[in-house]
């Protein structure tokens, strides 16, 4: 492997030299450091009211759907309410999360809600977001050990519950959300979600849930801990 | 009152060889502008086909040859908007290796104009258009792409302009590209027509001599009822000409 | 069709007899030009955000070794592996050895322009291993051993009726005994089956739109979930990457992302913008075990070295052959290569060589809309110039149409002479078409008159009237 390695690394730089420049160790680490922000476009440096409007109109533009309740105890219920006005039947698979495992969910034990790992036929997957960007109507999910990454696909509904303290202006934002969480380390997986799953593969037409879930419902906490 | 505008105009080989009545047409606005047009003997061809076509060299020599017969006036004007963007544009960039001419292009790049962006832009000169008639404008997408030519002539030739949809989407002419791509350049070409024809106007005015008779001559293939004018003739007045492909009456 | 770039234009002329392609063309057409236009109108700053991410591209292939450097380290630190690929067959071979070292049967795919390039397919199932392609689009095209037709959408060439038919064929042994007609269905028939391959798959691969060199992360961009879905099950996720699709850091990543999905079919965002760091850490609820890149060269080394470098900016968001007429008449199909359009025009002569390629930057008329659309500011036209050139100094064009060139270059280069010969052949012409004003064929001429009417010219040319003084000037 090793002499493949040289081998490009040879030419990158026989190409430089001639084009009269070489690299340089001090710029990529002074880049890499620096972690500067580029442009951030204005409408990502929402914040207050704005930005809980930014988002929710940007969420429900990628045909999502979202909704506020007052407290952690709230969420089962929603849920609940969510399910049984879209015909949507469980089991509802929760991830681990400590902030889910507060809730009162035999409240809607009807639906079957259980942690564990996601099933094939788990009807609906229940994640706590990191974070959500109003700039896109984006929300941030990383995978750990109560996050399973499978249960943000696998399930054909979606519920992501926020924190309403999480919501952040822009995608620059979110990185400073994710570099805190990992203590510096990255997840194995982000996934910035931002809508249901989709494909305009057949005829250039759009048609919902193509292999991720086809509804994704966001509910946002507005008093937690 | 003295005109203060000494102008060579760039005749453009097709316009030279195939339209000259919209060359007469450009020399009349000019004059009526207040300007003393030149006509340099020693212009051809700009050397856009040999670029074009990759052929640095020779597109090289027709550009020395174009530079040397216009750097001395104050301004050029071009009936093209591909001619005009060659020299603006293209000279520099083709000749910024050459020590002697490196600089004389460049000046001449400063002093080049499309006729309609000259004579709106620079001599601020509108031409009482006389008639009626609908007329649909055709974008060059040299003009428009590389010297911005949207709004002048539209400028000019005022209310009688109905939009056609997609007006910014190439003909299809392209130079050699409508002779050695000529399946391509003809369904391009129906497009065009068809969106032209949409708009309910007959006339057609462009700024480009090219894709003026490309299309013309896949009309009159097609037996469409649109008449293609170089836009110099209508602004000139000139309504004795026949049309790009049409019958002498 | 013919799959070689030198068969263009036959395979143009009969991709517009095509009624279903030109169909399916018209509708892809019309789809992306609404849909970039409302996008960018959303967001003032796209032309400032397309400046910053060519600088960005830029600032990277000026230093890509370190930058190679820094993101390999950063691969090994989150446990993951790099192999490194001169070309096609290196990386089809190290993808083969990876697969077999765990006895896969099954490689579900996520859509990578990168696995086609190399042929990664063919190669698979000639071992023994299944690749199953996820996208919808390219699993669509698996089913009809079709090539992809364009970068993003790669089924564009198909209707909806052909698709019918496709799966109706397919899945019947299945057990989809009937044939679907609306859209809806077709995916869900897609759905489920596919569900089951993600789950039994031993290994992934993907693609990356970038490779970030800060955190040793690779990114995909999809719509459906069907990246997320091929990485996260089975045991091993291999990435198939080339060098140039670095990017320093999470920063330089959003700007690009911000121009990605806007330039690409005019949303906000993709739907899964998924970043992949090395394998599952321990305790980790669900991911897979190991986590492979496969960097290919494949020609781009030397590219930086020359005047074809600014083509290593490109993101792959496909605008440039979404606005493109050429591409828009012809299909994905005629241009016979992995890439097609503007990009592919350019990309192709440089990945399999001018003599072969030639063909495709000439079949442009240089209308500049592919330029004026780019979101990492290459300059097309000019690099296909320059493709032209190569080719031109290397006599690899016909040898008629340089004659025809050298003849007019060398007479225009006499103005004596050209405008003697321009009037006389000009007061020729328009004396044999007899105020007719066109010519319904002329001699040397058929590529015109073949499809359209030649106009007459109108007599003596101007240059040869103008000396002899027939108009009076003051």
């Amino acid at each position: 492997m090793s002499q493949q390695r040289m081998a490009i690394m040879d030419k990158i730089r026989a190409s430089h030299r001639a084009r009269g420049i070489g690299s340089s160790q001090q710029a990529v680490d002074a880049r890499l450091n620096a972690r500067a922000q580029n442009l951030v476009p204005a409408r990502g440096r929402l914040t207050g009211d704005a930005l809980r409007a930014r988002l929710e109109q940007f969420a429900v533009k990628s045909q999502a759907s979202i909704v506020s309740v007052a407290a952690p105890r709230d969420v089962p219920q929603a849920i609940g309410a969510y399910l049984t006005a879209h015909h949507l039947p469980g089991p509802v698979r929760l991830c681990g999360d400590g902030f889910l495992a507060a809730m009162p969910w035999d409240l809607i034990a009807r639906f079957n809600p259980a942690t564990g790992a996601v099933q094939e036929t788990d009807g609906v997957g229940v994640s706590v977001a990191l974070c959500a960007i109003g700039e896109t109507g984006t929300l941030m999910l990383i995978s750990g050990p109560n996050a399973a990454s499978g249960l943000n696909f696998l399930p054909p509904a979606h519920i992501i519950v926020l924190r309403a303290g999480d919501i952040v202006g822009a995608l620059e934002d979110g990185w400073a959300c994710l570099r805190q969480a990992g203590n510096g380390q990255m997840p194995r997986t982000v996934n910035l979600i931002t809508g249901p799953s989709r494909t305009a593969d057949i005829a250039q037409t759009m048609y919902m849930g193509a292999h991720g879930p086809k509804h994704l419902h966001v509910i946002i906490v507005d008093n937690h801990a | 009152m003295t005109t203060s505008h000494t102008v060579a105009l760039f005749v453009t080989c097709l316009v030279d060889l195939f339209r000259p009545s919209a060359a007469f047409a450009a020399v009349k606005l000019l004059q009526d502008a207040g300007c003393t047009v030149s006509v340099p003997q020693a212009q051809t061809c700009c050397g856009q086909p040999a670029y074009n076509s990759g052929d640095k060299k020779n597109a090289s020599a027709l550009a020395a040859q174009t530079i040397r017969s216009l750097m001395d006036y104050d301004y050029v004007v071009v009936p093209g908007g591909s001619c005009a963007a060659m020299i603006k544009h293209h000279y520099p960039e083709l000749l910024a290796g050459d020590a002697a001419l490196a600089g004389a292009a460049r000046a001449l790049a400063g002093k080049t104009h499309e006729l309609t962006q000259f004579l709106h832009e620079v001599m601020h000169y509108k031409p009482a258009v006389s008639g009626g008639e609908k007329i649909t404008y055709l974008d060059s997408c040299s003009g428009l792409r590389e010297l911005t030519i949207k709004d002048q002539p539209r400028a000019m030739l005022g209310s009688r302009i109905v939009e056609n949809q997609d007006s910014e989407t190439c003909c299809g002419f392209g130079g050699t590209f409508c002779v050695k791509y000529t399946s391509v350049s003809t369904a391009m070409a129906d497009k065009k027509l068809d969106r032209l024809a949409a708009t309910g106007a007959v006339l057609v005015a462009g700024g480009d001599l090219g894709c003026l008779m490309h299309l013309a001559g896949r009309a009159a293939r097609r037996d469409m009822k649109l008449q293609f004018r170089h836009v110099a003739e209508i602004l000139a007045g000139d309504d004795q000409t026949p049309a790009i492909a049409a019958e002498e009456k | 069709m013919q799959r070689h770039p030198a068969a263009f234009n036959a395979n143009a002329a009969e991709a517009l007899l095509d009624a279903d392609l030109q169909a399916a063309l018209g509708a892809a057409e019309a789809g992306f030009g609404v849909k970039r236009r409302k996008a960018i109108q959303g967001l003032p700053e796209f032309e400032a955000l397309c400046d910053q991410a060519a600088a960005i591209k830029d600032h990277v292939l000026d230093h890509l070794d370190v930058y190679l450097q820094r993101f390999e380290a950063q691969v090994f630190a989150a446990g993951g592996m790099v192999h490194w690929c001169e070309d096609a067959q290196q990386a089809r071979e190290v993808i083969l050895k990876i697969c077999r070292s765990v006895n896969a049967k099954t490689v579900t795919k996520g859509k990578s322009m990168v696995a086609e390039e190399v042929g990664l397919n063919p190669f698979l199932e000639a071992h023994n291993i299944r690749p199953i392609e996820t996208d919808l689009g390219e699993y669509i095209i698996q089913l009809a051993e079709e090539p992809p037709s364009h970068i993003i959408g790669p089924a564009l060439h198909k209707t909806k009726d052909q698709v019918s038919d496709l799966f109706h064929a397919h899945h019947a042994p299945l057990g989809f005994t009937e044939r679907q007609s609306s859209g809806e269905a077709l995916v869900g028939e897609a759905r489920a089956i596919l569900r089951q391959k993600y789950l039994v798959a031993d290994v992934g691969v993907t693609g990356a739109n970038f490779l970030i060199a800060e955190t040793g992360s690779t990114v995909i961009v999809t719509n459906e979930g069907n990246g997320d879905m091929t990485q996260i099950f089975p045991r091993v996720h291999i990435v198939i990457a080339s060098i140039e699709k670095i990017v320093p850091t999470l920063e330089d990543a959003a700007t690009l992302l911000r121009v990605l999905a806007r330039s690409a079919t005019g949303q906000e965002m993709s739907v899964y913008t998924t970043f992949s760091t090395g394998p599952k850490r321990r305790g980790d609820a669900d991911g897979p075990e190991q986590f492979h890149v496969v960097l290919l060269d494949n020609g781009r080394s030397a590219m930086l070295g020359g005047a074809q470098r600014d083509m290593l900016r490109c993101i792959r968001c496909g605008a440039c052959m979404n606005n493109c007429p050429v591409y828009m008449a012809a299909g994905g199909h005629a241009y016979g290569a992995t890439y097609m359009g503007p990009m592919g025009a350019v990309l192709t002569p440089n990945l399999e060589g001018v003599k072969r390629a030639q063909a495709l930057p000439f079949a442009s008329t240089f209308c500049g809309k592919c330029e004026t659309v780019c979101p990492v500011r290459i300059p097309l036209p000019k690099l296909m110039r320059e493709l032209r050139s190569a080719a031109h100094m290397a006599r690899l064009t016909p040898a008629r149409e340089r004659l025809w060139l050298a003849l007019w270059s060398w007479v225009a280069q006499r103005p004596e002479l050209y405008h003697r010969l321009g009037g006389a052949g000009m007061r020729i012409l328009a004396m044999l078409a007899r105020g007719k004003g066109r010519f319904g064929w002329l001699p040397l001429a058929g590529g015109w008159t073949g499809t359209r009417d030649f106009p007459a010219p109108q007599g003596e040319n101007f240059m040869a009237q103008w000396a002899r003084g027939e108009k009076d000037t003051p």
